[in-house]
């Protein structure tokens, strides 16, 4: 039982530890937060199981995937590597641009 | 980062050929070198998660390893495990007037025995009971809160909901007419079960290395595999979900096993850490007690099952509502003649070698436990297992050459 689904985080009530989350479908359903609070806020990918939320995927965690893969497969995946740090810079820069 | 990056990583791990082509080719190569190194023609992997097995199967990834290389697929489908005697006892509330809250698989499990004309959660229904079925306990409170009616939650699950029923409890979102029957499951045992099983037949290899469950380990940490690791020596790697996860753990399994090395990686870094969640794991500890717990088909497991402590009595359905709880006394085999679920789940059959197997057992008219759920390996075979189911089919009528 480890079907997870990513969602965007539209809200979060630390008080009764749930959150509001849409999982792309634009329909906002309300979760239990089952991990630490300081790790959830407004705009989080996070992972959503049975309706439980789970983890969270952040930037840093992504980055540290990448490096990952460089590391299992070798430098034949430079060009995947590459094109998705770019594509990490731009949503950064967006991101950076919008707030 | 934004969805769209997140969206986009997805994309590349579920359909980039050109990176799946290069983790393919370097699995062959290192096959090619640790079979010769070790005089090996056999390997077998366990992927313990349904989920995984869903992957796999469903996206074909056997047909792209290496012949010698077997996946075989654990106990990491709790639908599957959960013991017949729970399914009867909630049959019995159903029946007796209690309004039953489900997941939608459980919904559909069979029982060993019938109960008062019904097998399953179904059957009852069909037969005017109340049993509804809810995606989340919490969507079970805010029902419940609205009609007011003694009702009981079918709390089913491993380490990863856990944290979110412990929630419910702590903060209070349970209305006082509704119980919890946990049946939490805790997946170490149950992995160490299964790795002790494999080295029981001589004949065959034994499991050397694990595709541990990803979501689990958000929540309790990659550690929770290291006694499992150190204890029978071999690789275990925290596998993500999507297709390339599943091609890279084999890798890197392969890898260890090559250089000689057993110890726990994770694969799945973009969101498993080392030590888990420890808010969770702690809420997990003030909610629950840990206690002996029967898994179906196999019997009782040390320390493998979640019940409610003392404390929280009030919401327990064993106290509340009089729940018969099973002990290794009065445990018996629960699953239904002729039907392989018991080997299914320790990786020991296939669903294609269970005579029952989409003949008396199919996904619209499941039998056995593992046919049930969406993450039971015989569904999964049922559904998406042609290319594994011919293939096998091809090696019996010697088509083709075993381990080719």
């Amino acid at each position: 039982m480890c079907l997870g689904t990513p969602a965007v985080v539209l809200d979060v009530d630390y008080d009764s530890m749930t959150a509001v989350v849409d999982y792309g479908d634009g329909v906002p359903r309300t979760v239990l937060v089952g991990i630490s609070e300081e790790r959830v806020k407004r705009g989080d990918i996070v992972i959503v199981h049975a309706g439980v939320l789970v983890s969270k995927v952040g930037e840093e965690e992504v980055l540290e995937q990448i490096r990952f893969f460089e590391e299992v497969i070798g430098g034949e995946a430079s060009e995947f590597i590459r094109a998705y740090s770019l594509l990490l810079e731009k949503s950064r820069s967006v991101r950076g641009a919008n707030g | 980062m934004n969805s769209r990056a997140y969206r986009s990583l997805e994309g590349v791990l579920r359909h980039d050929r050109g990176l799946v082509g290069i983790v393919v080719k370097k699995i062959h190569d290192l096959w090619r070198e640790y079979s010769s190194k070790a005089c090996e023609t056999r390997l077998k992997i366990m992927d313990f998660c349904g989920t995984h097995e869903w992957t796999i199967t469903h996206y074909g990834i056997r047909s792209l390893l290496p012949g010698g290389i077997e996946l075989v697929a654990g106990p990491g489908c709790p639908v599957c495990v959960t013991p017949s005697h729970y399914v009867e006892e909630l049959i019995k509330l159903a029946l007796d007037g209690v309004i039953v809250y489900t997941y939608g698989d459980t919904y559909k499990l069979r029982s060993h025995v019938e109960v008062r004309g019904a097998r399953s959660l179904s059957d009852v229904r069909a037969l005017g009971a109340d049993v509804r079925v809810v995606p989340d306990i919490l969507t079970a409170a805010r029902d419940v809160a609205g009609h007011g009616k003694l009702s009981v939650f079918c709390g089913i699950g491993f380490e990863t909901v856990a944290p979110g029923y412990a929630q419910a409890i702590l903060r209070r979102h349970l209305p006082r007419n509704l119980k919890i029957l946990s049946l939490v499951k805790l997946t170490p045992p149950a992995m160490f079960y299964s790795l002790e099983v494999s080295r029981e037949k001589p004949t065959e290899p034994p499991i050397m290395g694990v595709i541990a469950p990803g979501h689990v380990s958000t929540i309790t940490g990659a550690k929770a595999w290291e006694p499992v690791a150190e204890n029978y020596e071999i690789p275990i790697v925290v596998s993500g979900f999507e297709p390339l996860d599943v091609l890279i753990s084999v890798l890197e399994i392969l890898k260890q096993l090559t250089r000689g090395e057993h110890k726990v990686t994770i694969e799945y870094v973009r969101t498993v850490t080392w030590s888990g969640d420890l808010t969770a794991q702690r809420n997990i500890s003030r909610v629950f007690d840990v206690v002996d717990d029967a898994w179906r088909g196999i019997g009782f497991l040390p320390k493998s099952g979640l019940r409610l402590r003392d404390k929280y009595a009030e919401y327990d359905a064993f106290r509340e509502l009089g729940v018969k709880e099973l002990s290794a006394g009065n445990w018996r085999h629960d699953m239904p003649s002729g039907c392989k679920c018991a080997e299914v789940v320790l990786g020991k059959a296939y669903p294609s070698q269970c005579p029952m197997f989409l003949k008396a057992c199919t996904p619209q008219r499941p039998v056995g436990p593992c046919m049930v759920s969406s993450e039971g390996t015989c569904a999964i075979w049922a559904k998406y297992g042609s290319r594994d189911l011919l293939l096998r089919l091809a090696r019996e009528l010697r088509l083709v050459k075993e381990g080719g």
